[in-house]
C-alpha cells in the first residue's frame, strides 16, 4: 500500500506544470521525498533526480522515470479588449478547449477560455466547426488591454483548472486520508502525474527492495526533451518509464471489434512496444513473470501508439526500457478518470519486480 | 555592419555547402579570435578566451541558408530542381537563382505563359524548373548536384533593409559584430557558425555534443506579427528591440537564461520583446538536449517575409541585438547556474 495520501494526489495532480515550466510540481515531488532519499539535484534542464537506497545494494544501475509536465496554453498576445490570444504546448485538441476554466500563470490566475454561447450562434459555422487553437481568446476579466497586461504577459502559461475528485457513491475524503484502494477518480494531469504518484510511492517506502535512481523528468509533452538529457546525463543500466496512458474503452468498444489501447480496471498496462521503442524482451517477460507469482492483474497495451520518455532516455546509449502505464481516460483534456486499484496494482507490480530485476537481465545478456 | 551584411549575403552557402559563406566568416573574425576550427561537419567555431573564472558559452548562428539543388536536366536545357530547406512555392515564380559558379536562371513552372499569368493553382515543385538561358544540353553552365540560392540584391532603405538571405546572415552579423566589440569578458566565448540548420539543426548538435557548453544562445531572424491583418499572433514587431521568446515550436527557452538577457536588456536600456515564436524553430532545440542537457535561449532580430527572396528587417533592431548580445556576454553570469 501507499505511503500517499489523498491530499498529496490532490496537491501533485491540480498543480499546473506546462512544458519548461514544471517547478511547482518539482518544488512539491522534492518537499515530499526529501526525507526519504539520499541525494537530491536539479540538471540544466531542471529534471528532478533523487537517488534512493534499497535494502540492499542493486548490482545494475536502474533508473526509473516519470514526467512532470503536462500539455498546455501559452498567451502568445493580449489584444485591445483585454482577451488572452494563445498556442498550444503539447498536443491539445481545440475541441476539448471552449468554455472551460483555466488557470493562468504561476500566481493562478482564473481565466475562461470564450466561445460563442448556442443560443444566437445555432445555425452558423462557429457552432458547429471545430476551431483552431489559435483562435481562441481566454477571458481573465479584464475590461482592456492595459488591465490585462497589468496582470499577465505572453510566454505565460495557461493550465486546465480541475479538482481532484473521487467519482461513485457519495464520499468525502480529508487531505490526510490514505488513498483508497479501489474507486474512480477525475482530474487533470494524470498524463503523467499518476506515474509520479507511482514513482513517489517506491521513493516514500523506508524499505525499497533496491537502490534506484529517480528522475522526474520536464518536457516530455514536446518531444521527450528532458529524458533525452537525462539519459546521457545519467546513463544508466536500464531505464523503466512510468506512464498515466491512453484508455480508450469507450461505449461500444467490447461490441464493435475496436480494440482499446487500454481497459479501465484491468491493472498497470504492459507495453511491448510503442511508437518509439520496443521494450526489452527479458524485462517484459520478468514483469509478465512476477505479476503471476504475485496474482497482479496486468494487461497489455496495444501496440504502436505513442512514445514515452523510454524513448528519450535510450536515444544515444540503447539501454533496455521498460513502460508501466496508468490507464487514464481522456488524458490531454481537462478532466480525465482513472482507477485506483490499476494505479495500486502498478506500484505493486514495479515494486516487487526490483529485486530480481538485475538477474532477469543478465540471465539474458547476448552471447 | 552597413558593409558586413552585404559581404555576408553575397557569399552562397545553401545547407551542406557552406564553404564560401564558412571562409569568408573565417577572414572577417580572424583578427578577433584567439583560436578558430572547424569540425568535419564543417561547423566554424571562432573561440575568445576568457579569465577562466566564467562559464564556457556557445553562440550559435547557423551561416547556411535555403536553396534549390538540380536534380534532373531535360533535353531542352530546362533543370528540374529539388529544394534545400523550406521553400514557399508562391515566392518561387519570376524568382532568380545564383548558382556558385556566377550561373543565375530563372524559375517557372510548366503549363506556359497561360498558368504561370492567370493560373490559379501552385503546383507541386517537381513542376517547376529553372530556366539558365541555355538553348539545350550542351551549352548548359551547370549540372545535376549543383547548388543554387535566390539572388537577393541588398537595398538600403534607411531606417531598414531588404536583405535576402537575412535569415541567417543579419544573425552571423551579430555574432560576429558582437566578438569584435567583445572586451574583458570573464567567459569562454564560442561563436559557432553552424551548418545544416535549415534541414534540421544537424550542425549546431553536433557543436554542442562537442563543445558540452555551460549555457548556449542560438542567435536567428524571427517573423513578426505586426503585418496587415497578421494571422500569426505573435507579440513581436519590426524595430521594437530584439526579440527573445519564451519557446518556440520545438523548444522551450530555458527561464533563467531568458530572464538574464531579461535583466542585461533592462541594466542597459536596450529595447527588447518577450514573445512565443508560433512558427519554426532554430539551433537552440539540437542544442539544448546534447550530453546531459545545455541551458539554451534563443536571441532574435525581427524580420519579414521570412524565407523569401526579400527579406527585410530594422538596422535598429539589429544594432540593439548586437549590444544585447555583446552585453550580455561581458555580464556576471554566475547567477544563471550551468
Amino acid at each position: 500500500m501507499t505511503a500517499l495520501t489523498w491530499g498529496m494526489l490532490r496537491q501533485l495532480t491540480e498543480t499546473p506544470a506546462g512544458p519548461g515550466d514544471e517547478g511547482a510540481v518539482r518544488d512539491l515531488i522534492a518537499r515530499w521525498i526529501q526525507p526519504h532519499v539520499q541525494a537530491l539535484r536539479i540538471d540544466a534542464l531542471g529534471n528532478l533526480i533523487a537517488e534512493k537506497k534499497g535494502v540492499v545494494a542493486a548490482p545494475m544501475h536502474i533508473a526509473v522515470a516519470a514526467h512532470m509536465d503536462e500539455v498546455a496554453l501559452f498567451i502568445t498576445e493580449i489584444d485591445e479588449e483585454g482577451f488572452l490570444h494563445m498556442a498550444s504546448s503539447g498536443g491539445v485538441n481545440a475541441r476539448t478547449l471552449l468554455g472551460k476554466s483555466v488557470q493562468v500563470g504561476s500566481d493562478r490566475l482564473p481565466g475562461v477560455i470564450g466561445w460563442l454561447p448556442p443560443h444566437h450562434a445555432k445555425n452558423s459555422d462557429e457552432f458547429t466547426k471545430t476551431p483552431d487553437v489559435n483562435d481562441l481568446v481566454v477571458d481573465i476579466g479584464a475590461d482592456d488591454a492595459k488591465a490585462a497586461k497589468a496582470k499577465v504577459k505572453p510566454g505565460q502559461r495557461m493550465i486546465f483548472d480541475t479538482p481532484l475528485r473521487l467519482l461513485g457513491p457519495l464520499q468525502s475524503l480529508n487531505d490526510d486520508d490514505p488513498l483508497p484502494a479501489q474507486g474512480r477518480i477525475s482530474g487533470k494531469a494524470f498524463d503523467d502525474r499518476m506515474g509520479c504518484a507511482t514513482l513517489m510511492s517506491l521513493l516514500l517506502d523506508d524499505a525499497l527492495p533496491v537502490d534506484i535512481t529517480a528522475v522526474f523528468t520536464v518536457q516530455e509533452e514536446i518531444g521527450l526533451r528532458g529524458a533525452l538529457a537525462a539519459g546521457l546525463g545519467l546513463q544508466p543500466d536500464v531505464v523503466i518509464a512510468l506512464e498515466g496512458t491512453v484508455c480508450d474503452d469507450l461505449p461500444g468498444s467490447r461490441h464493435e471489434k475496436r480494440f482499446p489501447t487500454t481497459r479501465l480496471g484491468d491493472g498497470p498496462a504492459l507495453t511491448q512496444r510503442d511508437g518509439m521503442v520496443v521494450v526489452h524482451p527479458p524485462l517484459l517477460q520478468h514483469f509478465l513473470r512476477v505479476a503471476a507469482a504475485y496474482h497482479i492483474p496486468t494487461q497489455f497495451k496495444r501496440p504502436n501508439i505513442g512514445g514515452t520518455d523510454a524513448a528519450g532516455f535510450a536515444r544515444w546509449l540503447g539501454m533496455p526500457t521498460g513502460i508501466i502505464s496508468t490507464p487514464c481516460r481522456y488524458i490531454h483534456g481537462p478532466a480525465a478518470v482513472a482507477e485506483l486499484s490499476d494505479f495500486h496494482a502498478g506500484v505493486a507490480l514495479l515494486r516487487a519486480s526490483l529485486p530480481e530485476l538485475a538477474s532477469a537481465l543478465a540471465s539474458h545478456s547476448h552471447p | 555592419m552597413k558593409t558586413l551584411i552585404p559581404k555576408l549575403v553575397d557569399a552562397i552557402g545553401p545547407s551542406g555547402f557552406e564553404e564560401a559563406i564558412r571562409e569568408l566568416i573565417r577572414k572577417e573574425t580572424a583578427a578577433w579570435a584567439d583560436e578558430t576550427w572547424t569540425d568535419t561537419m564543417g561547423n566554424l567555431y571562432v573561440r575568445k578566451a576568457g579569465d577562466g573564472s566564467g562559464k564556457r558559452v556557445m553562440v550559435a548562428a547557423h551561416m547556411d541558408e535555403i536553396g534549390v539543388i538540380v536534380a534532373q536536366v531535360e533535353d531542352n536545357g530546362f533543370l528540374r530542381f529539388a529544394n534545400i530547406g523550406t521553400l514557399a512555392p508562391k515566392t518561387l515564380l519570376g524568382a532568380r537563382v545564383r548558382f556558385a559558379n556566377g550561373a543565375v536562371g530563372v524559375i517557372s513552372h510548366d503549363g506556359g505563359a497561360r498558368a504561370e499569368i492567370i493560373g490559379s493553382k501552385l503546383p507541386d515543385l517537381h513542376r517547376w524548373y529553372i530556366d539558365v538561358g541555355a538553348t539545350g544540353k550542351d551549352d548548359l553552365p551547370v549540372q545535376v548536384g549543383d547548388v543554387g540560392v535566390f539572388a537577393h540584391p541588398f537595398v538600403d532603405l534607411g531606417r531598414r533593409v531588404i536583405v535576402g538571405g537575412a535569415d541567417n546572415r543579419v544573425g552571423c552579423a551579430v555574432a560576429i559584430e558582437s566578438l569584435r566589440r567583445l572586451q574583458n569578458s570573464s567567459h569562454d566565448v564560442i561563436m559557432v557558425f553552424t551548418v545544416q540548420e535549415e534541414i534540421g539543426n544537424r550542425g549546431a548538435r553536433v557543436a554542442a555534443y562537442q563543445l558540452h557548453p555551460d549555457l548556449a544562445l542560438a542567435i536567428d531572424i524571427t517573423p513578426t506579427g505586426d503585418a496587415p491583418k497578421s494571422e500569426l499572433t505573435m507579440a513581436v514587431d519590426l524595430g521594437k528591440g530584439p526579440a527573445i521568446p519564451v519557446a518556440d515550436t520545438r523548444m522551450i527557452s530555458h527561464p533563467r537564461v531568458r530572464q538574464a538577457l531579461v535583466d542585461v536588456a533592462r541594466q542597459h536600456d536596450i529595447p527588447h520583446q518577450v514573445f512565443v515564436l508560433t512558427l519554426g524553430g532554430t539551433d537552440a532545440s539540437a542544442i539544448e538536449p546534447a550530453r546531459s542537457g545545455v541551458m539554451t535561449a534563443n536571441l532574435m532580430v525581427p524580420c519579414r517575409y521570412v524565407h523569401t527572396p526579400s527579406e527585410l528587417v530594422d538596422w535598429q533592431d539589429v544594432e540593439d541585438s548586437v549590444r544585447l548580445l555583446t552585453a550580455f556576454l561581458q555580464s556576471d553570469l554566475s547567477q544563471v547556474g550551468g
